[in-house]
């Protein structure tokens, strides 16, 4: 069985490489406003371990369909030698450069490709789309058309009227906004373009499918490790003896956030990464950002990703009931639960006075002399879980991002000018058993980073895939404020 | 390069090593048969290779590995020297006392069971620590008493090259302590164990100089009251790992009865004729130094060596951008990208010209309707009456679902009817991609006419067309004619 071949043709500028880019995830598809972008075919194999399952060619736009047509119609004279009188025309002109889109496009389908027509929804039908309809028709290939909603627009309806006569399976489908199910249910489609083909796009369904949840796996576990990173990093500078070591705080305070906020970067790039963007550019603040739109340590950003006020205390409350709940198991009960009530007093009464603060900073006498100031690990309760809340942020607008999408990716969170719903994100939306699991990670963390880390990342990471996976980070509300 | 040290320098190497783009597509990385860190080695060897490293050829990971072999060394010859120094106090014999054995026993048995003691603790794993209260805080409190811990001061007597690299490692496993601090405290531990390792062998090597080189009397002696008997039983106990493989090594009854001595008792009357018999002992303390300070220190070094490994491998397996890099390799490879990766293109838009004209006269004009942009002529004057003024020769249509032949009759009958000074007006419609069917077109117009004839191209823009730009496509179509009497028009086309 030959393997399954699908030649995306049509006019130009209707979003063909969008759709190529969008379903092959690659960002590397040129994709321009100017009509005649694509000059030659470009394939797009889906390969799973050396195994190609189907592939997908995208081509350039018809140019001179109308006198191709009347070529084709001058030579042929009959249905039956239509596709033969294809192969002549391509043979006929493909070097003299006069046609040259339209033999670059027909050649894959007459070697035998299936043909995806793309269309822009957006606009009205209009006549001069018959002689390439009609071209595609005479290659006797299998074939699909694509509406594609570009614009805001709907002319869809009589699209479908014209398009039905030419193809056989008309679907809708924007490259744009497409979602990840969308994109299996094309490739279910054009498994029905011919039955020997269901069996590949069904096993390239399957794959796609394992796949995307293999790299949610390992975005939770990259954005488990980053914020293990961040709650235990320290900052250290050395002074001598006879200065005043608090002269230094300040700039070390700055270092420290300009540290964390680069490790957010960092993660940030891995994740894009992780779902084949290479160069992924962001619409975000500087560091130095006098608003506090997107600033990782303005309290405007605090209040918009993380934990209300109440919340705060029972969080930290219910991290410190886990701590002491552990001296309870050990000392066989006798302890009647004092571990649990006392951990949980000390913890809760703890983020009353360390919510706002960032980290302290200790000064350290060096054995031989001088001192060291320290900045770090992060004391604030609040802040891993707005580093939280914005990860997940960040990883939503990435995995829902096609890869047809030229625009930067926009992270600022302005309240009111977005159409997100930001609130679903934000930490306060985390159920009350999330956010007991995760604070008592974090006090592992703070406790003892060196002897936790990789267990605790692998239980932080577990706890990230259940959130990515809540539908809208929707949570359970009757223990939302609690 | 030993395992470790090549680990360690691919761990400082890596972060620069992932982020260098040009050294990202490579199929053997993702060879199966390689573990993580054999990629990252080949990740890394690949970006020494193109990278400038220093005069001496090596990168800072290698130089770091270098030092930290340099500082085992330290602790080495730091630990020998203890080990020979205390093996030398211990057995110092004047001529005038005996050496103790008591002292011997507590010192290089009892003492060192309790220093391997403490290496276990500070070798537990994190899951056992977190099950036992307080154990974390006795692991807190023997890391100030491990010799690795020190080792900021030992860098003291390396080069400052190696100490700059030591600094740079140390800050960079300090400040990320959540991915390093495992590496860090089994830095330390392997340092200690090379320490302890080197301290035992410093001491049976000064055990066995002063026994060969001098004459030691031994006897044994404590203020409690510990009977002969009482004392041959804790002896024999000692003797066990040994007892059957070399049996000259385990105190005979005779021995311990006869080699106990007093203090208070004159020197001559201690030692006696017992003076040969004394010497016995020297099998039994040697055995001691070997079973009980030099075997678990092979031990435990070989362990802590696993260890330091084990870490550094698991650093490797979890630094920033590694699970991304590699996730695929362990499982199905799936790929959908083209093998072609070229740079996106993605030509955009040029700016539309700077003067944009509002109003045109054209005079005569023959218009031509592309693609039924307009329908009729009352239609288009209707739509560009405000903007543009004419005198329509001919109105016409063409483009759209009509054949080639009937475009080229168009041309044909405004070639006829053309006169001079008259213009030619083609509606488009902006959101109709222009293509070279219409250049085509236009061109045949310019050859039916003449060079300077105006061919005004009209392009209706809704509101879409305007948001989009379209009107900046057809102007860089056109453009390709470079025809500079062809002139653009947009007109705004209300819904």
């Amino acid at each position: 069985m030959t393997t399954p071949r699908f030649a995306v043709v049509g006019h130009p500028n209707k979003g063909k490489s969008s759709i190529v880019a969008t379903l092959a995830e690659d960002d590397s598809v040129a994709v321009s406003p100017l009509p005649g972008t694509t000059v030659e075919c470009r394939q797009f194999p889906m390969i799973v371990d050396n195994e190609t399952l189907y592939i997908l060619i995208d081509t350039p736009g018809f140019q001179r369909a109308r006198r191709a047509l009347a070529w084709m119609q001058a030579h042929s004279r009959s249905a039956a030698d239509r596709p033969a009188v294809v192969r002549q025309f391509i043979d006929a002109f493909k070097s003299t450069g006069k046609f040259t889109d339209e033999c670059e496009l027909l050649t894959p389908i007459s070697d035998g490709a299936a043909i995806l027509y793309v269309v822009d929804g957006s606009r009205p039908y209009g006549a001069e789309y018959e002689a390439e309809m009609e071209i595609l028709r005479w290659t006797g290939r299998p074939s699909m058309a694509l509406i594609n909603m570009i614009g805001d627009a709907d002319y869809s309806d009589e699209w479908r009227d014209a398009l039905g006569q030419y193809f056989r399976i008309v679907r809708e489908f924007n490259a744009l906004t497409a979602e990840f199910t969308k994109r299996l249910e094309l490739l279910k489609g054009f498994g029905e373009l011919n039955e020997a083909w269901r069996a590949p796009l069904t096993r390239a369904v399957t794959v796609l499918t394992a796949d995307r949840e293999a790299k949610r796996r390992d975005s939770a576990h990259t954005i488990a490790g980053a914020l293990a990173d961040m709650i235990t990093y320290i900052q250290s500078v050395k002074t001598d003896a006879d200065e005043d070591p608090d002269r230094h705080k300040p700039k070390l305070l700055e270092r420290y956030k300009r540290a964390l906020q680069k490790l957010e970067s960092t993660s940030r790039r891995n994740v894009e990464r992780i779902y084949d963007y290479d160069d992924l550019k962001r619409e975000e603040l500087p560091l130095d950002a006098d608003i506090d739109s997107d600033d990782l340590f303005s309290e405007d950003t605090w209040l918009l990703w993380g934990l209300n006020s109440k919340q705060l205390v029972t969080t930290s409350a219910l991290g410190g009931a886990a701590v002491g709940g552990t001296i309870d198991i050990a000392s066989g009960g006798t302890s009647f639960l004092l571990g649990s009530l006392i951990g949980g007093i000390v913890g809760g009464a703890s983020a009353l006075f360390t919510a706002d603060k960032l980290t302290k900073i200790d000064i350290l006498g060096l054995p031989l002399g001088g001192n060291e100031l320290r900045a770090g690990p992060m004391q604030s309760v609040n802040l891993p879980y707005v580093i939280l809340a914005r990860a997940l942020f960040h990883h939503a607008m990435v995995s829902a991002r096609t890869h047809a999408e030229r625009k930067e990716l926009n992270l600022i969170a302005v309240p009111g000018e977005r159409q997100y719903d930001l609130g679903a994100y934000s930490a306060d939306q985390f159920s009350a058993r999330h956010r007991q699991r995760l604070e008592s990670n974090f006090k592992r963390l703070r406790n003892q980073p060196e002897a936790n880390s990789q267990s605790v990342i692998n239980e932080i990471a577990d706890i990230v895939v259940e959130l990515m996976q809540t539908p809208n980070n929707t949570r359970d509300d009757s223990s939302r404020d609690s | 390069m030993t395992r470790s040290h090549r680990l360690l320098a691919d761990l400082v190497d890596l972060d620069p090593a992932l982020a260098d783009d040009t050294l990202r597509a490579n199929a053997d990385e993702d060879d199966r048969a390689l573990s993580v860190d054999e990629r990252a080695h080949d990740l890394v060897s690949r970006y020494r290779r193109k990278s400038d490293v220093d005069s001496t050829g090596e990168s800072k990971g290698e130089v770091a590995a270098s030092a930290h072999r340099a500082l085992g060394g330290v602790f080495s010859v730091v630990g020998a020297i203890a080990g020979w120094g205390a093996a030398t106090a211990l057995f110092g014999y004047s001529g005038e006392q005996p050496v103790n054995v008591v002292n011997l026993i507590g010192f290089f048995v009892v003492l060192q069971l309790l220093l391997v003691l403490g290496y276990v603790l500070l070798a537990l794993p994190s899951h056992i620590v977190r099950r036992i209260p307080l154990l974390g805080g006795l692991q807190n409190a023997l890391q100030g008493l491990s010799p690795g811990f020190v080792a900021p001061l030992l860098r003291r007597v390396l080069s400052h090259k190696f100490r700059a690299a030591l600094d740079d490692l140390t800050n960079d496993l300090s400040r990320h302590r959540a991915l390093y601090g495992g590496v860090a405290r089994a830095m330390a531990l392997l340092w200690s164990q090379r320490f302890a390792l080197w301290f035992q062998l410093g001491a049976v090597a000064g055990a066995v100089v002063l026994t060969v080189f001098s004459d030691l009397a031994f006897g044994w002696t404590t203020t409690l009251d510990v009977a002969h008997e009482a004392f041959h039983r804790i002896t024999s106990w000692i003797s066990w790992p040994w007892s059957a493989l070399w049996p000259d090594a385990v105190p005979s009854a005779a021995l311990v009865e006869s080699t106990r001595f007093f203090r208070l008792e004159s020197t001559t009357s201690a030692l006696g004729a017992d003076a040969q018999l004394r010497t016995q002992w020297w099998p039994f303390v040697l055995a001691c130094l070997v079973a009980y300070g030099l075997a678990p220190r092979i031990v435990t070094w070989l362990f802590a060596k696993r260890a330091f490994d084990r870490q550094l491998r698991a650093a490797i397996a979890d630094f920033p951008g590694v699970r991304e890099r590699w996730a695929t390799a362990d499982r199905e490879h799936v790929s959908t990208q083209s093998p072609q990766r070229t740079e996106a293109a993605n030509p955009e838009l040029e700016a539309p010209p700077s003067e944009t004209l509002t109003k045109l006269n054209l005079g005569a004009v023959h218009i031509v309707d592309w693609g039924g942009a307009c329908g009729s002529l009352e239609q288009c004057q209707r739509i560009v009456d405000a903007s543009l003024s004419m005198e329509p020769r001919s109105f016409q249509p063409a483009g759209g679902n009509r054949s080639s032949a009937e475009d080229d009759q168009v041309v044909a009958v405004i070639g006829e009817h053309y006169r001079q000074g008259d213009a030619i007006m083609v509606l488009v419609r902006a959101w109709e991609t222009p293509t070279m069917d219409l250049l085509d077109f236009v061109e045949a117009l310019r050859h039916a006419t003449d060079v300077k004839t105006t061919i005004c191209v009209t392009i209706l823009n809704d509101t879409d067309s305007e948001q989009r730009g379209d009107t900046s496509i057809w102007q860089q179509m056109l453009g390709r004619l470079s025809d500079p009497w062809i002139r653009t028009f947009p007109v705004s086309i209300a819904p």
